[in-house]
């Protein structure tokens, strides 16, 4: 049997973080409500951050993510990703998933830099000989010269920044779930970073890229959803996405 | 059901270098810019053991000689059970960058805890063998027979108190300023470093020392190591009772709240 396409199939799935946490009291709250000696806090509610969402995508497809600030952007990269659980409906994809958001994070401060390339290999499922295989085009990427055998606390906030990117993009995956990261670091650094990236978004399958850079959008996707309050509100071209958006963003339809 | 465990556990095993990883980082990060390192690890219980040795032999009149290893078995056996209680707290919480970025298996987290005090523990024996080359040196031998069923039991127990303590501590944030008081309660009724004739005054506290499933835990090292023999039936009964049932729950609290546990973090 040949291996199956890649793809993504969400269907009518509903994705909410739940209001309990939130609305946790301390002790003190608690009994100072009661006493009426403090105003209780108003319950939240749930934020039903994805509703009954569909989305298909096949092999081959860019798509790009467009929509205002909470719109559930950032939160259907993680659904697809399987990070975030849903509430109800299905959760179906096929292939390696690669996925580059949050990339600064989890880096240990302690050790080198040339020992946090092989912590983040390992984080993302390679294997200590194809880390080793890949570190010295990495290191050369990152530019970081000497510094590379130093501790990461030593390294400027950029440095840290072109050693993530550095080695979260080394990695190639079917799947790409891209938040925001095309481009990265100082000026110098932009321009092979954003060729780098295109790289990665030639080699995947498949690609789900949540922006704000309605320009990089149209020049990458083939296709684009909007989202409005966890909802789709446009598929379909990336440029006709584009004008569906801003006529939206500035007519005020929220 | 097969199939999921199947495919659960071989997502463990395609995380191995990442779980080896994490179990050198821990303990580097721990013993980090420290002249003795490691040695820490077994010089620590061998020195508290003195103290205690050197004050217990004299409240209790008891032979330093072999009152001196049984508290050191006791601490050693201990720290494995309290760390998986108490420090195992953290063992999701403090790898939460992991866990936002990437869809892992939770219990990656929980194994490699238990993996740091299992490797703990036996660095730590170093300090007992050390021992007992003065005081029992056929002990040794015994110990080497019936070590490798004693890890056999510790680790599941230690990886099931690992992944209750995590869970319920990414959700409840009092358990980890909870757990040591219940735990420093449950060394003073087991005999960590009290002896069986200790215990034999109150006969409520005696029969709560022949079925306290720590007693039975401690044998498994105590009976070939200190006295030369194998461990009673009855201590292993317990012990793979005491590992079951602390398995199926530490099952039932990851199932239950499985992937939710990202909202608390």
């Amino acid at each position: 049997m040949g291996k199956k396409d890649a793809h993504i199939y969400l269907d009518h799935v509903n994705m909410s973080y739940p209001s309990n946490i939130y609305n946790a009291r301390t002790l003190k709250q608690e009994l100072f409500a009661r006493m009426k000696l403090e105003k209780p806090k108003p319950l939240l509610r749930d934020v039903h951050a994805l509703k009954d969402f569909t989305l298909h995508a096949e092999e081959g497809e860019r798509i790009g993510v467009i929509g205002h600030n909470g719109s559930g952007k950032s939160t259907l990269l993680k659904t697809i990703a399987g990070i975030y659980p849903v509430v109800s409906g299905t959760v179906d994809v096929q292939g390696k998933i690669h996925s580059l958001f949050d990339i600064g994070l989890g880096f240990d401060p302690e050790a080198t830099g040339r020992d946090n390339i092989l912590y983040r290999g390992l984080l993302l499922g390679s294997k200590p000989d194809e880390i080793a295989e890949k570190t010295q085009e990495i290191v050369d990427f990152a530019g970081l010269g000497d510094f590379i055998d130093y501790p990461l606390k030593s390294y400027s906030s950029g440095m840290m920044v072109r050693l993530a990117f550095s080695v979260s993009t080394s990695l190639t995956g079917e799947v790409l779930l891209l938040d925001e990261v095309l481009s990265t670091g100082d000026i110098s650094f932009m321009g092979k970073a954003r060729q780098r990236m295109l790289h990665v978004i030639d080699e995947a399958k498949l690609m789900v890229f949540v922006t704000h850079d309605l320009a990089s959008m149209v020049e990458v996707c083939n296709r684009a959803i909007m989202l409005d309050h966890g909802q789709i509100v446009f598929d379909g071209d990336p440029k006709e996405a584009v004008e569906f958006y801003k006529e939206r963003m500035l007519g005020g339809t929220n | 059901m097969t199939e999921r465990i199947k495919a659960y556990f071989g997502k463990l095993y395609e995380m191995r270098f990442f779980i080896w990883h994490l179990v050198k980082l821990d303990l580097r990060n721990k013993f980090r810019r420290s002249k003795l390192g490691m040695m820490w690890t077994f010089i620590s219980p061998l020195c508290l053991t003195m103290i205690m040795a050197v004050v217990f032999a004299t409240v209790f009149k008891q032979d330093i000689a072999t009152y001196a290893p049984y508290i050191l078995s006791g601490i050693l056996v201990w720290d494995i059970l309290g760390s998986s209680f108490q420090a195992g707290s953290y063992a999701i919480i403090s790898n939460q960058f992991y866990i936002r970025q990437c869809n892992h298996p939770y219990s990656l987290y929980t194994l490699k805890s238990s993996l740091v005090y299992l490797v703990t523990f036996l660095i730590a024996m170093v300090s007992l063998l050390l021992w007992l080359v003065f005081v029992n040196p056929i002990g040794i031998l015994y110990g080497a027979l019936f070590l490798i069923p004693a890890l056999i039991i510790y680790f599941p127990i230690s990886w099931a108190g690992t992944t209750i303590a995590a869970y319920t501590a990414a959700k409840y944030r009092d358990y980890p300023m909870m757990i040591p008081l219940i735990m420093q309660a449950l060394w003073y009724v087991s005999p960590v470093f009290f002896q069986e004739s200790m215990f034999e005054s109150n006969p409520i506290l005696y029969k709560w020392f022949l079925y306290n499933p720590i007693s039975c835990i401690l044998n498994l090292i105590r009976a070939p190591f200190l006295y030369n023999r194998a461990p009673a039936l009855m201590d292993y009964g317990i012990s793979i009772l005491f590992a079951v049932v602390l398995g199926l729950w530490a099952y039932r609290i990851a199932h239950k709240n499985g992937k939710e546990v990202i909202f608390y973090l």
